[in-house]
C-alpha cells in the first residue's frame, strides 16, 4: 500500500462492515448471521451476558478465528482468509497476554521488531517505544516485567504495544475485567480520551453495562449470537427494540399484561390499567423505577418495605399483590416511612408481546 | 506461605513422615551411591585409572557418549515438536498421541528392545531388505541409537506439556497479532517461556540415555569395544568378576548421573525465581 494513503487511513481510522457473519462450535451456534457497521473513528461496544458470540466476533474481526459464512470488510478491505499477522488490527486480550518473560520496553517494541520489511532502526524502535509508554502514562516502568507491575499498569502496557504497530482499528476484549472497580471506573475515561485523541475506530468487548454505555458511541446488544439492537446509548435505554433489550439494560421492573383495545392491563390488577401503543394480546411491560411513582394512601394496596436515598432522589422497594418493585416516591409529598401504605402509577412503560 | 496453626499437622505425624522419608532416603539412595564411590576406590586411584585406560572401556565410554549425543537432541526436537501440538492444538486423536508419547515408560525396556530386533534383525520383518542393501542396525550403533531414542522419548514432552498447557495460546496470539510469523511467535514467545522447563527435561534425558541398560542391551549384541556401552560393559566386567574395574565405570556413570542432576536442580531454582514453573 501507498505510504501516505497508509498514514491517512490510519490517522482517520477505518470503517468495519460485517455481513452475515455465523460461526458454529460443533453443534452450537456462537454467531448466527451478524451484521454490523462500524464507522471510522467511532468507539463501539459488543455488550452482551457470557455466551453471547461477543468475543467470537471481536476475534474473527481479529483473525484469531474464522468465519463459517458472511464477510468482513475492513477499511474496504475483504479480510477472510488474511491472517492475522496481516491484518494490522491492534487486539488487547482479556487477561493481557503480555510476553511473561520480555520487560515492558520489549514488549511494546515486539510488534515492531518481528517487522520483516520496512522495520525501523533500533533507535528509531526506542524512541517509538519511549513516546507509546508516555502516552500511555508509564514512562518509569521500561525495565519492569509483567509480573512486576499492578493490573492497571499491565493493561496499559497491553494498550501500548498494541497501539505500536499503528493499527486503524483497535480490538479490546472485556479490557477491564480483571481491574477493581475504582481502577476500571478510571481507566476507561481514560481510554475514551485515549481513543479521540489517536482518532482510532474502536470496538470494546464487555458484559458491564455501566462500561459500554459510558464509553462508546454505540452498543451492540447481543444475545445468543445475535446483534439484538445497535444504537447510541440513549435509544438503547428509550426505545429498547425487544423485551431482551429492555431487560438487560438498566434496571426495570418487569410484569405480566395483556393489551386489549390500547390498554395495558396488568396482572391481578397492581397497576391501573395504562393507554399504551403496543400489539394487542399477553405482553411483558418495563417500567424503569423512576417510572413507577409511589403515593402515600392509607387504602393503598402496597407497603414500603425499604427507603434508600438515591442520589438527588429517594428509591423504594415496595411490596404488595404481584411482588416487589422499585419505585419512586411522589414528587411534593411527605417522604414514605417504611411500612406505610401506599398505591403505584406508572408514568412510563415499554410493553414486549410475551411470545414465551 | 505461612501455615495457620489449624492447618498444621500434629508434630508427630510431621516428625513421623520426615522420618521415614530419610530413612528411605538413606537406605536406598545414598547408601548404594556411596557403596559404588567407596568400593570403586578401595584399591585407590591407579586401579580406577587403570580400568578407565582399558580398550574396552574407553570404546564403551566413547559409545556411550556418542549414543547420548545423538539420541538427546532428536528427542528435544521430537518431545519440543510433540508437546506444541498437545499443548496449543485441538485435534482428533489428542489422547492416543499422549498416550503413545508415555508407552516408552510404561513398557518394560526389554521389551522395547525385541521389537527393534523383531523389526530390524536378521530374521525381522525388515531383515532381509537390510541385508540386501547392506544396512546393519541391530548389533550396531544405529540399533542403540534407535532403542535409546525409544526409551528416553518421554523426558522432554513430559516435562514440556503441562507447562505449555498453562501457559494456553494467549500469548502467541498476541505475537501474531503483532505481525509475528509462526517461526518468529516460536522463537521468540514460545520457546523463551519454556526455556527451563526444556533445559531440565534435556538432561533428565541425557542421564538416562547414558544409563539405559534393558533395551540397549538386547540390540547391542554385547560385542566388546564395538556395541558395549558403559551399563552393559559394567555388567560384562561384573560377571567376569573384575569387581574394582566394574564399580570404577560404574562410579563413572553415577557420576555422570549426579552432575546432570545437579544442574537440574540450579536450573529449576534459577526458572523459580523467574517465575516460569509458578
Amino acid at each position: 500500500m501507498n505510504d501516505s494513503l497508509e498514514h491517512e487511513a490510519r490517522l482517520r481510522g477505518t470503517a468495519v462492515e460485517i455481513a452475515g457473519v455465523a460461526r458454529r462450535f460443533g453443534s452450537a451456534a456462537a454467531l448466527d448471521g451478524v451484521s454490523l457497521s462500524v464507522r471510522s473513528g467511532e468507539f463501539v461496544a459488543l455488550l452482551g451476558p457470557s455466551g453471547s458470540g461477543k468475543t467470537t466476533l471481536l476475534r474473527i474481526l481479529g483473525g484469531l478465528d474464522h468465519a463459517d459464512a458472511g464477510s468482513v470488510m475492513i477499511g474496504g478491505r475483504d479480510v477472510v482468509g488474511v491472517p492475522a499477522r496481516d491484518r494490522g488490527i491492534g487486539f488487547v486480550f482479556q487477561n493481557y497476554a503480555l510476553f511473561r518473560h520480555m520487560d515492558v520496553f520489549a514488549n511494546v517494541a515486539f510488534g515492531l521488531r518481528v517487522r520483516k520489511r520496512g522495520r525501523p532502526s533500533a533507535a528509531e524502535i526506542a524512541a517509538r517505544v519511549r513516546k507509546l509508554l508516555a502516552l500511555v502514562q508509564i514512562p518509569e516502568l521500561e525495565r519492569r516485567y509483567p509480573d512486576q507491575i499492578s493490573g492497571g499498569q499491565r493493561q496499559r502496557v497491553a494498550l501500548a504495544r498494541a497501539l505500536a504497530i499503528e493499527p486503524s482499528l483497535l480490538l479490546l476484549d472485556e479490557p477491564f475485567g480483571a481491574l477493581d472497580a475504582q481502577v476500571r471506573k478510571e481507566l476507561r475515561l481514560w481510554l475514551r480520551g485515549l481513543q479521540e485523541e489517536v482518532g482510532i475506530t474502536t470496538i470494546l468487548v464487555t458484559h458491564d453495562q455501566d462500561e459500554a454505555m459510558e464509553v462508546a458511541d454505540r452498543v451492540a446488544v447481543m444475545r445468543a449470537g445475535r446483534i439484538a439492537q445497535f444504537d447510541t446509548p440513549e435509544v438503547l435505554l428509550d426505545r429498547p427494540a425487544d423485551a431482551f433489550v429492555a431487560g438487560f439494560l438498566g434496571e426495570s421492573n418487569r410484569l405480566g399484561c395483556e393489551v386489549r383495545g390500547g390498554m395495558a392491563h396488568f396482572a391481578e390488577g397492581v397497576l391501573p390499567p395504562l393507554a399504551v401503543q403496543a400489539p394487542e394480546g399477553p405482553g411483558l411491560a418495563f417500567i424503569r423505577p423512576h417510572e413507577l411513582v409511589a403515593q402515600a394512601r392509607a387504602d393503598g394496596r402496597f407497603s414500603v418495605r425499604a427507603v434508600r436515598p438515591a442520589g438527588p432522589g429517594t428509591r423504594l422497594v415496595v411490596s404488595g399483590a404481584g411482588g416487589s418493585f422499585d419505585a419512586v416516591p411522589a414528587p411534593d409529598a411527605p417522604l414514605p416511612r417504611r411500612g406505610d401504605a401506599c398505591a403505584l402509577e406508572a408514568v412510563g412503560v415499554r410493553i414486549f408481546p410475551d411470545r414465551d | 506461605m505461612t501455615i495457620g496453626p489449624a492447618a498444621r499437622d500434629p508434630a508427630v505425624a510431621r516428625w513421623a513422615a520426615g522420618t521415614l522419608a530419610v530413612l528411605l532416603l538413606t537406605m536406598f539412595v545414598a547408601l548404594p551411591l556411596a557403596a559404588v564411590f567407596t568400593e570403586a576406590l578401595r584399591r585407590g586411584w591407579g586401579t580406577v585409572m587403570e580400568a578407565y585406560a582399558d580398550p574396552d572401556a574407553k570404546a564403551a565410554i566413547w559409545l556411550t557418549l556418542l549414543v547420548a549425543a545423538i539420541a538427546v537432541p532428536v528427542n528435544t526436537l521430537g518431545g519440543i515438536a510433540a508437546a506444541w501440538c498437545v499443548a496449543k492444538y485441538e485435534f482428533r486423536g489428542k489422547r492416543l498421541l499422549v498416550a503413545l508419547i508415555e508407552l516408552p515408560f510404561s513398557v518394560s525396556p526389554v521389551i522395547s528392545g525385541m521389537v527393534f530386533v523383531l523389526v530390524f534383525g536378521a530374521q525381522g520383518w525388515l531383515g532381509p531388505w537390510l541385508q540386501a542393501h547392506d544396512v546393519q542396525i541391530v548389533f550396531a550403533l544405529p540399533g542403540l541409537v534407535l532403542a535409546t531414542v525409544f526409551v528416553t522419548f518421554p523426558f522432554v514432552a513430559r516435562t514440556l506439556i503441562p507447562l505449555m498447557q498453562e501457559q494456553g495460546r494467549a500469548e502467541e496470539e498476541a505475537a501474531a497479532t503483532l505481525g509475528a510469523s509462526g517461526w518468529q511467535s516460536f522463537r521468540l514467545v514460545t520457546l523463551p517461556n519454556v526455556k527451563w522447563a526444556l533445559l531440565s527435561g534435556v538432561l533428565l534425558c541425557n542421564a538416562r540415555a547414558m544409563g539405559e541398560f534393558g533395551a540397549v542391551s538386547v540390540v547391542s549384541g554385547h560385542i566388546r569395544g564395538e556395541t558395549n556401552t558403559m551399563p552393559l560393559h559394567v555388567e560384562i566386567l561384573y560377571n567376569e568378576y573384575q569387581f574394582a574395574a566394574a564399580f570404577a565405570v560404574a562410579a563413572l556413570l553415577a557420576l555422570l548421573a549426579l552432575v546432570t542432576l545437579c544442574a537440574k536442580t540450579v536450573l529449576e531454582r534459577i526458572s523459580g525465581r523467574r517465575g516460569e514453573i509458578a
